[in-house]
């Protein structure tokens, strides 16, 4: 794929304060589609910064090399590369007015004074800050900021727009309501976003593509559904979203589908393979919003090898769910949201209960070393 | 309880109060002094004269010749256009080197960068008297020849590190972020120093120029040292007076030289406060 974007092999250490070398990016590849919205997720010190100070020229790799739209820019400083960055705490210049703010990378490269004014005018009408053009810096709200650091990214038309955790200085209303404007934006506008943030909610609310990182390497790339339904590995199965992850073995295989058994001895059938064999150590992943209260499902016969069973160790209700935790003989404490409508009811701890697994709600990562 | 909270707050007023006579009452006195017109002994209020000031600006006076230090006021001038001379040179040098190190320092990670910083205040925390000496050694010994000039690199010396420190604290004010944005919005080096980083360290940049002026104008420990025989600065041509005995003409030249110092700082105090 020839994207806007490639990174081969970027790799990135650091000197340790207290000594040692931390491995920032470990032999990173990726590409970047034209007009994609792609995120780089982890957890803080998992590299997702240093891969985007990499594209954007403030961070020299080790090797490796990035091409922006087919040219290689390892050689090109971070003011002649075609991307710009919309910075964590927005690095507005405080000694300019919100216009000249915006104006300042045309003011730069010595554009016109009419054109220049025609631009600043249009880029700060689509961020909703018209008539603001004024105003200094400081008389500015978080929100009004983040929009002014916005626009004076976008007027400079880069073929790239890199974000480093631009929102997580905002409240949680405002956060939601930039998400979606923030994509709205770069639909409208089709150039690629590449967003960084630790924020896994954020990650699936925005984007086409996640790039899940962790101790310097990619753990998964894929859409935000995929990552979130079939997880590639434990880390990222417990990155993102809420999980319960039980160790179990494939006792048999049948086409497409496998019979796994628990550490507790429960069986659960027809899971999805995902290329296990006989023997093979897995986790099984089931979010807790898959479970559901077995009263109610059909017969015992069909319930049978679809079934978790413990004692209600926590329970209560948050307006659209009830939350459980199951104590199981022999299991880690498996987790349940059981969606609270007409046919659910209130458990209370110390309650003896069964939890229905749909088969479809079943996914098995094979064990780190098992052949895949 | 209340008595002796009492008993503080007045001890505190006290302290206060003698605190603000010690500084202002001397100033005050050689300012009312300066208009006295008895010429012999200028503690005795006789009547209000310019005349002073008269005789240091080159007018003429019925004063008796015996009674000025001033024979002509050519000395004077010339004493006051070295110290000027000096004050300029020197304030643009150090300011330049001055914020040049504090930017790098700053900005960049070099080896044995502490020692580079601790270097820099190494002048200020050093007598004068030695740093006087030290640099008369050095510049006979290296054959400089006394006059303006090695007056000029002396107080660049010890000015540096005032601009220096002056500056490092206006610059650790500042957002490191602002310039890589600067970078990412497409301006080079040169351009995100004259458009960002100047405008953001100015007013650290003008306070330490300004203190170095007021600091190379009224140096004379180091000053007389270095000075050469027609080199005299305004401090030291003072001081040469003063070895004649207290006249008082010295109140009139003093409260100039006040009102100077007066207005330069105000004028920097302004500066200060419209910095946002």
């Amino acid at each position: 794929m020839q994207g806007i974007l490639r990174i081969e092999n970027a790799s990135k250490s650091f000197q340790a304060p207290e000594g040692g070398v931390i491995r920032a990016l470990d032999n990173v590849s990726l590409t970047v589609a034209h007009n994609e919205f792609l995120t780089l997720l982890g957890p803080s010190g998992c590299g997702k910064t240093t891969l985007l100070r990499a594209v954007s020229g403030f961070e020299d790799l080790d090797s490796g090399e990035i091409y922006i739209d087919g040219q290689p820019v390892s050689d090109q400083p971070a003011h002649k590369r075609p991307v710009n960055t919309v910075f964590q705490r927005y690095a507005l210049f405080p000694h300019l007015t919100v216009e000249r703010n915006v104006a300042y990378s045309l003011e730069v490269r010595g554009i016109a004074k009419a054109e220049i004014r025609e631009r600043v005018g249009n880029m700060l009408e689509l961020v909703g800050l018209a008539g603001m053009g004024a105003r200094k810096i400081g008389q500015l709200s978080g929100g009004q900021q983040q929009r002014v650091a916005l626009a004076r990214s976008l007027v400079a038309q880069p073929k790239i727009l890199l974000l480093d955790e631009p929102l997580s200085a905002l409240d949680k209303n405002l956060r939601h309501k930039m998400q979606q404007e923030l994509k709205i934006l770069q639909h409208e506008l089709g150039i690629s976003f590449i967003f960084v943030t630790h924020d896994q909610e954020e990650a699936l609310v925005m984007s086409d593509r996640i790039a899940v990182l962790n101790g310097g390497t990619i753990q998964q790339l894929d859409a935000p559904e995929e990552l979130y339904r079939r997880p590639g590995n434990e880390f990222v199965a417990r990155f993102i979203g809420e999980s319960n992850l039980l160790d179990a073995t494939v006792v048999s295989v049948e086409g497409a589908s496998c019979d796994v058994v628990l550490t507790d001895g429960t069986v659960i059938r027809d899971c999805p393979v995902n290329g296990l064999k006989q023997g093979d150590p897995a986790k099984v992943l089931i979010r807790p919003e898959n479970l559901v209260e077995s009263v109610g499902q059909s017969s015992a016969d069909e319930r049978a090898g679809h079934e978790i069973s413990g004692t209600v160790s926590e329970s209560f209700f948050a307006g659209t769910d009830y939350h459980l935790v199951l104590a199981c003989q022999g299991l880690p404490p498996v987790r349940a949201s059981l969606r609270a409508g007409p046919g659910t009811s209130h458990h209370t701890i110390g309650e003896q209960t069964s939890l229905f697994v749909p088969h479809d709600a079943v996914h098995l990562i094979p064990e780190r070393g098992a052949p895949a | 309880m209340r008595r002796k909270m009492s008993w503080r707050n007045l001890f505190l007023s006290v302290y206060g109060w003698l605190f603000l006579v010690f500084i202002y009452v001397p100033i005050l006195l050689i300012t009312v002094f300066s208009f006295n017109s008895n010429p012999v002994n200028m503690m005795i209020w006789q009547g209000f004269t310019f005349d002073w000031y008269r005789t240091i600006f080159g007018f003429p006076t019925e004063l008796n010749e015996l009674t000025l230090y001033v024979e002509s006021t050519d000395q004077l001038y010339h004493a006051v256009l070295n110290s000027l001379t000096v004050a300029l040179i020197t304030t643009a040098v150090s300011t330049v080197l001055g914020t040049s190190v504090a930017l790098a320092v700053a900005r960049f990670r070099f080896r044995l960068k502490n020692f580079y910083r601790a270097l820099m205040f190494m002048p200020m925390i050093m007598p004068d008297i030695i740093l006087g000496i030290a640099l008369l050694i050095f510049f006979v010994s290296f054959g400089f020849g006394l006059g303006l000039h090695t007056i000029i690199i002396g107080h660049c010396t010890f000015l540096s590190s005032y601009v220096f420190i002056v500056v490092s604290a206006r610059i650790s004010d500042m957002d490191d972020s602002l310039e890589e944005a600067s970078a990412d919005l497409g301006a080079d080096g040169w351009t995100t120093f004259k458009r960002v980083t100047l405008p953001l360290i100015a007013p650290g940049v003008i306070g330490g120029a300004m203190l170095a002026f007021i600091i190379s104008m009224d140096d004379l420990v180091i000053t007389y040292f270095i000075s050469g025989v027609d080199s005299t600065t305004l401090p030291v041509h003072i001081y040469g007076m003063l070895r004649r005995g207290i006249k008082p003409e010295i109140n009139a030249i003093a409260t100039v030289m006040l009102a100077f110092s007066f207005i330069i700082a105000s004028v920097g105090l302004y500066m200060r406060s419209r910095k946002k």
